[in-house]
């Protein structure tokens, strides 16, 4: 899937979903990434004001954008934005922990 | 039968509450009766996982149209009780769903479980206890054990009676007391349907258990689940040196403070999955303001 490196969106987290809590409140983000990534942007993900999130959440979002596109994909194409580092050690340990359990 | 009266002893030890839950649920009655009596005058001990379980047998009675009675007594259980408003909850027009504050500082209410709720207890449960005792540290392991167990509920527990949450601060023993209940299948039942459904076959509940643990084992009870629950709830209890106690099915699992397992059949089952996390408060890090990183991130 080729892409523009001109073509970027920026996603807010907090503006997409009512919460990060459950795996039924990370559809709407799930969708929102996934349809980018189709239409070949590069995501610059902003967790702005966002509240941790839990295993479930990242489940029904990272999760599936991992089944679905891959973990190379994912680093090609994702990059985190506005956040702490705790919550980008969140996600990246997440991934990786769920990469390791696939291989 | 007019009333079914149940007389409630707090007992100290697991196993004669299973019992005493198991003896009085409604389903085990012969006939629908018009009103429970729930008889506290002889309670002499009551804990936070007595608060949900009893909770979660009044609401199957309460679901099945029966009107529910309190024989209150006079003794410092029924005290506490009448504190958290619990004598209210089944009242007409009460809602159990919503944050009702109670009368006991240390304590966060008393909740129904609802998918439209969990955010909301999660995130006041943690404002309410730094407001009011821990304004310099970082409750964020409450957040995440309250996070992980409601998750728990919503993905596997189908229960059929809605489960309950209650948050208890005991200042004296440095313990943030989480208790949550629900009356569905039960941790090990869940896994050994999985495991014949797959494999074929099913293993002892205790290994099953066990293996609910494990990284990555998941009953795909929803479609994205990974098996990352339950290990989450057991590393933060560890990190914190905290206990973990679950009690599901037939088993009895413990984590203490050390990392050390007590595990253990029950002669009686549980009628689904009780989960008590005792966080050491004396472990909570201090809060850190972290800054925001504008710079982009490479996962």
């Amino acid at each position: 899937m080729k892409t523009n490196p001109e073509k970027v969106v920026v996603i807010d987290v907090m503006t997409c979903v009512s919460g990060t809590t459950t795996s039924s409140e990370a559809v709407s983000l799930f969708i929102k990434m996934k349809q980018s990534l189709v239409d070949g942007f590069s995501i610059k993900l902003s967790l702005i004001n966002a509240t941790p999130m839990s295993s479930s959440f990242l489940n029904a979002s990272f999760g599936e954008l991992f089944d679905q596109f891959g973990y190379p994909m994912i680093k090609e194409r994702i990059t985190l934005v506005d956040y702490k580092p705790s919550q980008a050690k969140q996600i990246k340990d997440y991934l990786d922990t769920i990469n390791k359990l696939v291989k | 039968m007019s009333e079914y009266r149940i007389q409630i002893i707090g007992h100290t030890q697991v196993y004669p509450w299973v019992q005493l839950i198991n003896a009085n649920r409604f389903e085990v009655l012969p006939s629908k009766p018009r009103s429970l009596n729930i008889d506290l005058t002889n309670m002499n001990f009551i804990a936070p996982y007595h608060v949900v379980s009893l909770a979660c047998l009044i609401e199957e009675y309460h679901m099945n149209g029966v009107i529910i009675k309190f024989n209150q007594g006079n003794n410092p259980a029924t005290d506490y009780l009448d504190q958290l408003g619990f004598f209210d909850y089944w009242k007409k027009g009460f809602d159990r769903k919503k944050y009702h504050p109670d009368k006991v500082r240390t304590s966060f209410c008393l909740w129904q479980l609802d998918i439209e709720m969990f955010n909301a207890y999660v995130f006041q449960a943690k404002d309410y206890f730094n407001r009011h005792f821990f304004s310099d540290k970082d409750l964020q392991p409450l957040n995440d054990s309250l996070t992980e167990l409601f998750n728990n509920v919503v993905d596997h527990s189908e229960s059929p009676v809605r489960g309950y949450v209650f948050t208890q601060y005991f200042p004296k023993r440095n313990q943030i007391i989480i208790s949550v209940c629900d009356f569905g299948n039960g941790i090990p039942k869940t896994i050994n349907r999985f495991l014949e459904r797959t494999k074929g076959k099913g293993v002892s509940n205790i290994a099953a258990l066990l293996m609910g643990f494990k990284k990555g084992f998941s009953t795909e009870s929803t479609p994205s689940n990974r098996g990352l629950g339950l290990d989450n709830i057991a590393s933060i209890v560890k990190t914190m040196k905290s206990e973990l106690l679950i009690i599901s099915n037939d088993v009895y699992f413990k984590q203490k403070h050390d990392g050390s397992v007590v595990k253990a059949l029950m002669p009686e089952a549980f009628p689904g999955t009780q989960v008590v996390i005792s966080l050491n408060t004396r472990h909570l890090k201090p809060l850190e303001v972290e800054d925001i990183v504008h710079a982009e991130y490479t996962l």
